[in-house]
């Protein structure tokens, strides 16, 4: 093998991308190196162009990208010269790529044994009993146990962690001296997400590969990255050791970006110094809540428990049939129980499919109970719909949800979405005073009034998490329900969002439920946490007990994923 | 996968049996029967013998009970035309219409397979627009009418190709049909790419758009990314992606192409059901109306069920649910 | 140090339906198809203001003037641009009125299918459960038999008569629009917004009027449009095959087997034209279709 002093060397690479006659730099002026053995991770927010570089690298930018400047120098050899057919013995024979979802990642009607076989004989030049030798010793140096009983095996038989392994074999069949990870373990839960970075690490090791990480997340970059890159807008704005970086940035934009991860060891107030991203954010005209139709309860309530629930189970049904043996059923929610007091903040941990939204959605009235109870300020609302107390008790609980796109009506202009509560319900004496409420509201959650006459789709991601927030408010909540709120927002964008609910349950005293599979965010937000597992809940402790000395074993293993 | 066929195959006679009485009684509700078979001067006593004899003066639900227990039996009664049973016509003119569905089939294949996935891989150019534009003109124009013009032009103005009807037919192997004779072959081709037209431009479009949506998916770009060529992918990613869906189509509309034979059959005097059950109509002879439509509804039942089992069969995904490893 | 402001890389579409009509009628097709389907449509509605003659008042037709070939001139003075049929009727007056006739056949079947299947698709999407299954059972099977078959077997049953062509295709097509409208209501129900407006306390009358229907109701318009088109095509097939419109009122698809009896000597106009303009429509209104439909598929359009 010969020693490349660089393996890598990009040199003021420009992409862009026109429509019509606007064009678009997703990528501008990038100048970035990698030596052999070496991981860099180039880390940014969505986009800011990362994932278009990975693709520059290999060719493979979907049209109508293109690039326009620079020169990608990979082995000393400008890969902007070469012909379709010299890229094609480029791309798996030099140049391994990883990319996010390993759902969707392989041929669904092939059997994994046939896909890496083919990329063999094309990369390898080796047939037969050569080839399938091969394939044997990748499938188990990525640690896929029975590799040889595995070769038959289809896609959809593997767990999303297995197939996310396939797929680094797949890419390591060429022996390539470069993997371009394209964020390689988003769409994995935490404890995936740990084992395939360790796999990642220890093959680049063994193999002296240089690998190019490309990832959203700083706790991924920390884990694994030698060097980082720090792009912002198309433009990398720093570069340097990942532990330089990350302790002392010196790009403004580095460090509101530092800023806004939370963190698991120290618990801030609110998140401060990260401006720079919304462009210095419009100073919020707030209200004086004391006076505003919003601070006008409708009924008061002497309870301290805001929300109790006891003993809630649920069980959805997988598949039907005539015959019992043949049914099967996912018992979603286990014996929950746990109490809120009024205005604590509680959290709600655990991975996917832990059952934690559907705990959310049963208090919430939106799921039928199968059995157990939920009582809000002592009514008791299980599947309960009648009544004017229990109205009025299901009323002052509102929720946030997890998608921004699919929570606001496209169809609805702002205020008629905020004002929906409002006019139903006949709250407010006139429409001149409810469009003065939307007014208000909007002003409250930091979009200012503009925002009124324009549609959902208008409006970028955090933007709508606040509308939702002000349509929430709408209601004059005194519970509010959070179901991951920021997971689907950048984390810049996250740490507003946050804040601005930390100063909304302050100035109302609302009682939170807030949900989340991230440790961090949990530990910024909340005074009290449940952790769940299989519907069940494991251990409820204060913040500070679970993140300090956790009981359960589970919880323990959750901590000690938690990236540093 | 075996209780899978099972189920459907219940499920199938169910809808068979809800079928056969729906039929029963809409067809019940046409017209008196009997003024089509007797003089309209003879006698009341002439006219209730009629009655008699077809069983056509006992109460309706014995009327479905006899008719029901006949069919179990392959008696669908006697049209009262022909006065010959009325699965036997059936049965009888079906080759004709089978071998005409399936040359159209097989020409909506060959054709539109390739326009299709052609117009997939390269959506920006002259020939998908060019192909697609045609597979717009060949989805709106009227069959029948360009099965007038087709007459016109090539039997009338040409003289080319005969007018109407089913040429010679020759036995191979076990097989009668028209496409083993010169003479069958020239009568058979204008209706075929007549019944074809539609399902051509149905397979492009079908094709195109699988093509398009399978490109677009990652294990595309992850092969690419892999150092596969461009041929291999469309070979052994792209094409089985596409084809397990246009199979379940095709076969579906394997069904709609006996049902559009009625249309082209009536325009080429093509000697089939189709011509068979318009007579029919028209004529109000009940049993042939009755055992036409029971007799297509076995056939859709049977296609749907092919295609069930063809899909489960192909697709990895269907056919190894629940033994995860 | 200057601060860069963020600009977000794609701009989302304004998918507001009627701006998307307005800003792609800038493209050629879309453009073209929409002006025939507005000359067919107000063709159809003044029939009696623009046909140089009314090809159905006896008093006016005359046998003499039969079978004349395209351009030459009738008896009482007249041109027959696109020629005479057997009974001396202008062929171009008879088309006139035809699309009339095959247009409110297409629409009104239209219309009626369309409602109906809107409320079978609105109850199965939001009762879901039993009631989903029994109403989809019941789509299923309709729609596993050809749309023409079905209609053939009801006029059969009904007699010609338009207001019966109207009722059968209506019966043919309601099922696939309450397919369509259950399949785009159910995707709409699982999003959040509707779980929103739930927490908010709305009726179930308010969450489908105002949330559900108008966010599920755009696949429908496509439909609707390639669905008349299909219409057209059958009810002239049916009247051709003699099962359709009664002859006092012919459409397209009748005066197209009127001809059929003279192709064979020669008289090819008088099945030509009615064919020409039975495809011209049914084409313009499938090319206009298929564009609403790219447009309107947020997956499709960039």
């Amino acid at each position: 093998m010969i020693n490349w002093a660089k393996l890598l060397e990009i040199n003021g690479l420009d992409v862009s991308f026109s429509s019509g006659q606007e064009t678009i730099y997703a990528v501008r002026d990038v100048s970035i190196t990698l030596n052999p053995g070496e991981v860099l991770g180039i880390v940014g927010e969505s986009g800011a162009g990362k994932s278009t570089i990975g693709n520059a690298i290999i060719n493979l930018i979907e049209p109508p990208g293109k690039i326009i400047n620079g020169e990608i120098l990979f082995q000393d050899q400008n890969l902007r010269s070469l012909n379709d057919q010299e890229m094609l013995n480029i791309r798996g024979h030099k140049i391994g790529m990883i990319f996010q979802d390993p759902q969707t990642s392989l041929n669904p009607l092939m059997t994994i044994g046939a896909q890496l076989l083919e990329t063999i004989n094309t990369t390898k030049k080796l047939f037969g009993k050569e080839a399938r030798e091969k394939a044997i010793d990748l499938l188990q140096s990525v640690g896929i146990e029975q590799p040889e009983a595995r070769m038959k095996a289809y896609p959809h038989q593997f767990s999303g962690g297995m197939r996310q392994r396939v797929v680094i074999a797949l890419a390591l069949a060429g022996d390539p001296d470069l993997i371009i990870a394209d964020e390689p373990t988003t769409a994995l839960d935490v404890s995936t997400q740990a084992q395939i970075l360790d796999l990642i690490k220890a093959i680049c090791r063994k193999r002296k590969l240089g690998v190019i990480i490309i990832t959203h997340d700083i706790g991924v970059i920390s884990n694994i990255a030698h060097r980082v890159a720090v792009m912002f807008n198309g433009a990398v704005v720093e570069t340097g050791d990942v532990k330089k970086i990350l302790s002392s940035p010196d790009h403004e934009y580095t460090k509101s970006l530092i800023a806004a991860v939370p963190s698991g060891k120290v618990k801030v107030e609110r998140f401060t110094s990260i401006d720079y991203i919304e462009g210095g954010a419009k100073t919020q005209k707030r209200i004086d809540v004391k006076e505003h139709w919003l601070g006008e309860k409708l009924v008061d309530t002497k309870s301290e428990i805001a929300i109790s629930v006891e003993d809630l189970n649920k069980e959805f049904v997988l598949k039907k049939a005539m015959f019992k043996r043949n049914r099967s059923n996912l018992h979603a929610v286990k014996d929950v129980s746990f109490s809120i007091k009024t205005g604590e903040t509680f959290g709600l941990v655990g991975e996917s499919g832990s059952g934690k939204s559907t705990v959310a959605r049963l208090i919430a009235g939106l799921l039928r109970i199968d059995k157990g109870t939920v009582k809000l300020f002592d009514i008791d609302v299980t599947n309960n719909f009648k009544g004017m107390e229990v109205t009025a008790a299901q009323r002052s609980l509102q929720m946030i949800f997890q998608d921004p796109f699919s929570s606001l009506n496209a169809r609805m202009s702002v205020e008629d979405i905020v004002a929906e509560p409002i006019r139903f319900y006949k709250t407010a004496s006139s429409n001149r005073q409810v469009k003065q409420i939307v007014r208000d509201l909007l002003d409250h959650v930091g979009l200012g009034t503009n925002a009124m006459i324009k549609y959902p789709h208008e409006f970028s991601g955090g933007q709508r998490q606040r509308i939702s927030i002000a349509r929430a408010l709408a209601s004059r909540p005194k519970i509010l329900i959070c179901d991951e709120p920021t997971s689907a927002l950048d984390v810049s964008v996250q740490a507003h969002i946050l804040n601005l609910l930390k100063d909304l349950q302050d100035e109302l005293n609302l009682t939170m439920l807030f949900i989340s599979h991230d440790l961090p965010v949990i530990h910024q937000m909340c005074d009290r946490v449940a952790v769940m597992r299989q519907g069940s809940i494991c251990e409820i402790a204060t913040t500070n007990d679970l993140f300090n000395a956790p009981n359960h074993t589970y919880s323990k293993h959750l901590i000690k994923l938690m990236p540093a | 996968m075996l209780t899978f066929a099972i189920k459907r195959i219940m499920q199938s006679v169910v809808v068979l049996f809800v079928m056969s009485l729906i039929v029963f009684s809409m067809v019940n509700l046409i017209g008196d029967p009997v003024d089509m078979l007797v003089n309209p001067e003879s006698l009341p006593e002439e006219i209730d013998r009629v009655r008699q004899d077809f069983g056509l003066d006992q109460p309706v639900h014995i009327q479905y009970w006899k008719f029901l227990a006949g069919a179990m039996s392959g008696d669908l009664g006697n049209s009262f035309i022909f006065g010959r049973p009325a699965l036997t016509l059936i049965i009888e003119r079906f080759p004709a219409t089978l071998e005409l569905a399936t040359s159209a089939l097989i020409i909506a294949i060959i054709v539109g397979l390739p326009l299709g996935i052609y117009a997939g891989l390269n959506p920006d150019g002259w020939g998908a627009r060019i192909i697609m534009g045609g597979s717009v003109l060949g989805i709106s124009i009227p069959t029948f009418w360009l099965g007038l013009m087709m007459i016109i032009v090539f039997s009338v103005l040409l003289g080319w190709l005969p007018v109407s009807g089913r040429g010679e037919t020759a036995n191979f192997l076990g097989i009668e049909s028209s496409i083993f004779t010169l003479d069958g072959l020239r009568h058979l081709i204008m209706p075929a790419f007549n019944l074809a037209l539609f399902k051509i431009s149905v397979v492009i479009r079908l094709a195109r758009a699988g093509v398009e949506e399978v490109m677009a998916l990652d294990f595309i770009k992850f092969a690419r990314a892999r150092g596969l060529s461009s041929q291999r992918i469309v070979r052994s990613h792209l094409l089985p992606n596409i084809l397990i869906p246009i199979i379940t189509v095709l076969a579906i509309e394997f069904g709609t192409l006996i049902a559009f034979a009625t249309v082209t059959e009536s325009v080429f005097a093509w000697p089939g059901l189709g011509k068979l059950v318009i007579d029919a109509i028209v004529n109000l002879d009940r049993p042939i109306v009755v055992a036409y439509l029971l007799f297509v509804v076995t056939l859709f039942l049977v296609l749907n069920l092919i295609v069930d089992i063809i899909y489960a069969a192909l697709d990895p995904r269907v056919r190894l649910q629940g033994d995860d490893l | 140090m200057k601060k860069i402001q963020a600009t977000p890389m794609i701009k989302e579409n304004n998918r507001k339906f009627t701006n998307v009509i307005l800003k792609n009628l800038s493209q050629p097709a879309t453009l073209v198809s929409g002006i025939l389907l507005l000359l067919i449509a107000f063709c159809a509605i003044f029939a009696p203001l623009i046909a140089p003659t009314n090809p159905y008042d006896l008093a006016v037709v005359s046998i003499m003037d039969g079978r004349l070939a395209p351009g030459e001139t009738m008896f009482d003075g007249t041109v027959a641009w696109l020629g005479t049929d057997g009974a001396g009727r202008d062929v171009l007056s008879a088309i006139i009125y035809g699309l009339r006739t095959s247009l409110t056949v297409a629409v009104c079947s239209a219309l009626i299918a369309l409602t109906i299947g809107l409320l079978v698709g609105m109850t199965a999407a939001f009762f879901g459960g039993r009631v989903d299954a029994f109403l989809m059972r019941i789509v299923d099977i309709q729609l596993s038999f050809p749309a023409i078959l079905v209609a053939l077997v009801l006029l059969a049953l009904l007699g010609k008569g338009i207001d019966k062509v109207i009722i059968a295709l209506a019966i043919v097509q309601w099922a696939i629009y309450a397919r369509t409208v259950r399949a785009s209501a159910i995707v709409e129900r699982r999003k959040e917004y509707i779980e929103a407006a739930n927490c908010l306390g709305l009726s179930s009358f308010r969450i489908i009027w105002k949330h559900l229907l108008p966010n599920s109701i755009s696949p429908l318009i496509v439909l609707a449009t390639l669905q008349t088109a299909h219409s057209i095509s059958i009810e002239a097939t049916l009247s051709f095959l003699g099962v359709g419109v009664p002859i006092t009122e012919p459409s397209l698809g009748s005066l197209i087997a009127n001809g059929f009896d003279y192709i064979l000597s020669g008289a090819y106009w008088i099945t030509f034209f009615p064919g020409i303009m039975l495809l011209a429509t049914v084409a313009a209104i499938n090319i206009f279709g298929d564009h609403l439909r790219v447009l309107l598929n947020p997956r499709i359009s960039k």
